[in-house]
């Protein structure tokens, strides 16, 4: 799988499944501020063929639209990534189609919510097979500062991305189960006088991508991340494979962390919250559960939201 | 992606027809005479359950069980006078306990987990450690095989039998639950079934509103109503954000006050919007605490347009302002994300003139900023 180092010193080309032109211009647009040469997006499939219109700066462009991946033409020595705009339904069929008919993808991001539980499933089994760093369903995507915005993450204008200053590289990693959150805690880091290495929202669905024990990994290795901050939810166990990829001793940096998700103890029964996988069946899944068991290993646990700013300033 | 449990009546009626097992239900509600019930299923003992999604239905008494029609009639009538509308009814299969077996599977990541234990029935959790994936019984290897095909063809992600009994090698699935995937109920050979999701709990009517208003919108809208008569009432934007906003309220020990939990995300339209928040002002209006505060608020959004879901916001606000003035409700906001100032600018003015201005942060504020400030005014009032 792609390295966060290479990441940063190949360049990156993107091919965006489905016409978003928000979220499309706002790559363009970092792109740009980062000082890049050439926009990453290389072209854009859809139903439809010829150009459509979009920013270089203060120029107008010309992006190519495809029918077919065969028609692309990649340069051999970038990383190539998608970027799968498409509805929950038609994320499984169109990500295969391309990834198995264009060559060298290193990766890609699936933006669409109600991805199907079986879909997530074949879509973990292409990640796999064909060794992809593989985001989503239903996330906002990744953003590498000055090398890389793959989704809507950290904003679609150019104020939001100048704000979180995103052409300037650090050292705090985010890692989040939550779209909105992700942006949230880009926010908070940048309130925080710290610039980002990485950030990515795996989204809130049943069966994230990349895998969480997948996604620390990727931060331990990465030399230029010094900690990770990371937003979980109630629902799920994927925080206990975290403790025990710290006690194998596979994840040494300092992580912070904030779990939320303790409201549902007010309710009888757990409801289901905004997020798909957002419900706790189990005492183990419960918000409260997660932090204490985290927090029992010597990750750095928030009791509040509001403790957050401080911690991360002293990261 | 989330997961719905479909009624057990449902589920036996795909399950049966797919495995070949001879079954007969009836799905009846309060109007259901005992005729009707002798008629259909003739001279056999026979059970009636709420089949409305409840877990452990045996130990809270909504099982009756190896009756006639006319004591299955009355237990229907007195259930439904206790709020449950429901019913399944099917007849008694004689066996001993010793014949209960419990088995289950549940989609994860790689594939399908089966867990099954010789032993079930409505203990099956004092002795949950026996419960493991072995299987040495041929018949029911049999019927995992193919009950998995059954569970990937229909987009199934949970299904519990118990108890399963085999009997002179045949199978009956006398109590089963099943759980399917709400992201495929659009797809042909889901929504062919013509499958209704079930809820346990019952929803108040604005629940059911903003539930048909979410069916009908790409974009998503949440809302449970906790207490009608609550102080603190939630306006709030992004699935996460809105659990920590909610948890801060519960964490600042107004837990009992927060009236409600809900969520608007995925870009919504300014109609949506007001539609949506339509419907809390309403609740929020009938609750019988004597000082109440809304709070607007949600991350910085990566890509729902604050201006234009906030116009949506401000025109069921204006239409409800005096009854809000006359309540002396407070409005606390807390927003960032795309055309911010503009939405913030927006919001600010209309409170401001009308009164029910209590706070408007923008991102530079931390998210839960905005529940310090609203919680405070609640904390004078004590």
């Amino acid at each position: 799988m792609i390295s966060l180092k290479q990441i940063r010193n190949t360049n990156n080309q993107i091919i965006v499944l489905g016409n978003h032109s928000p979220i499309i211009q706002s790559i363009l647009d970092f792109d740009y501020l980062c000082g890049q040469k050439k926009p990453s997006v290389i072209g854009i499939m859809g139903n439809g063929r010829g150009k459509a219109k979009y920013f270089w700066g203060r120029q107008e462009i010309l992006l190519t639209l495809f029918s077919q991946p065969q028609e692309l033409q990649p340069d051999a020595k970038s990383n190539l990534w998608f970027l799968n705009l498409l509805s929950g339904r038609r994320t499984l069929t169109s990500s295969h189609d391309l990834i198995t008919s264009v060559k060298n993808i290193v990766g890609g991001s699936l933006f669409a919510e109600n991805v199907p539980e079986v879909h997530a499933q074949a879509l973990s089994d292409l990640a796999q097979k064909h060794d992809l760093l593989l985001i989503g369903s239903a996330s906002v995507g990744m953003v590498v500062p000055g090398s890389l915005k793959l989704g809507p993450i950290a904003g679609i204008t150019p104020e939001q991305l100048i704000n979180v200053k995103l052409s300037e590289p650090g050292t705090l990693a985010i890692i989040s189960a939550s779209g909105g959150m992700t942006n949230e805690l880009i926010n908070l880091v940048s309130q925080a006088g710290k610039n980002l290495s990485f950030a990515f929202s795996t989204g809130g669905d049943r069966f994230p991508q990349p895998e969480i024990t997948i996604a620390f990994t990727l931060a331990e290795n990465d030399p230029q991340t010094a900690a990770i901050i990371y937003y979980g939810e109630l629902g799920g166990t994927e925080e206990y494979e975290l403790i025990k990829l710290k006690q194998q001793g596979k994840l040494t940096k300092p992580v912070l962390v904030h779990i939320s998700g303790t409201v549902a103890d007010l309710f009888a029964q757990s409801p289901q919250f905004g997020h798909a996988k957002a419900k706790a069946e189990t005492e183990l899944e419960k918000a409260s559960a997660k932090r204490q068991a985290l927090k029992a290993a010597g990750f750095l646990v928030t009791e509040k939201f509001s403790d957050l700013l401080k911690l991360t300033k002293q990261l | 992606m989330a997961r719905v449990r479909i009624s057990e009546f449902q589920a036996k009626k795909i399950l049966t027809k797919e495995l070949n097992l001879p079954w007969q239900g009836l799905q009846v509600d309060s109007r259901i005479t005992a005729a009707t019930i002798e008629a259909f299923f003739g001279p056999v003992e026979l059970v009636a359950k709420v089949d409305q999604g409840i877990k452990k239905r045996a130990k809270q008494g909504l099982v009756s069980i190896r009756n006639t029609p006319g004591v299955l009639r009355s237990f229907v009538k007195a259930k439904s006078q206790q709020k449950f509308s429901q019913f399944l009814i099917e007849p008694f299969v004689p066996h001993t306990a010793n014949q209960e077996q419990y088995l289950s599977l549940e989609r994860v990541r790689d594939g399908i987990k089966v867990l099954y234990s010789p032993h079930g029935g409505v203990e099956i959790e004092d002795h949950w450690q026996q419960v493991n994936s072995t299987i040495s019984d041929p018949i029911v290897k049999k019927l995992v095989a193919k009950l998995k095909t059954i569970f990937d063809k229909y987009y199934f992600s949970f299904l519990e039998i118990n108890p399963l009994v085999v009997k002179d090698e045949q199978i009956y699935l006398l109590d089963l639950a099943v759980e399917i995937d709400d992201a495929a109920l659009n797809i042909p050979v889901v929504s062919n079934l013509q499958i209704e999701p079930i809820s346990p709990i019952k929803l108040s009517s604005s629940e059911e509103q903003i539930a048909k208003l979410d069916k009908s919108s790409p974009a998503s809208l949440k809302y449970r109503l906790l207490n009608p008569n609550g102080s603190v009432w939630m306006l709030l934007s992004g699935g996460g954000a809105s659990l920590v906003l909610a948890d801060e309220v519960a964490d600042f020990g107004f837990g009992q006050e927060l009236a409600n939990y809900g969520e608007y995300s995925g870009n919504p339209t300014m109609q949506d919007t007001y539609l949506y928040t339509r419907v809390i002002l309403t609740d929020l209006l009938k609750s019988k605490s004597h000082q109440k505060v809304l709070v607007i608020a949600g991350g910085v959004a990566n890509f729902t347009d604050v201006a234009k879901t906030f116009q949506g916001v401000i025109k069921a606000l204006e239409e409800n302002k005096q009854a809000l003035k006359k309540q002396d409700v407070l409005v606390f906001v807390r927003r960032g994300g795309p055309n911010q100032k503009q939405g913030l600018a927006l919001m600010a003015r209309f409170l401001k003139d009308s009164g029910l201005y209590g706070t408007v942060l923008d991102s530079s504020a931390v998210l839960t900023e905005v529940i310090k400030l609203a919680v405070k005014i609640l904390r004078k009032e004590q």
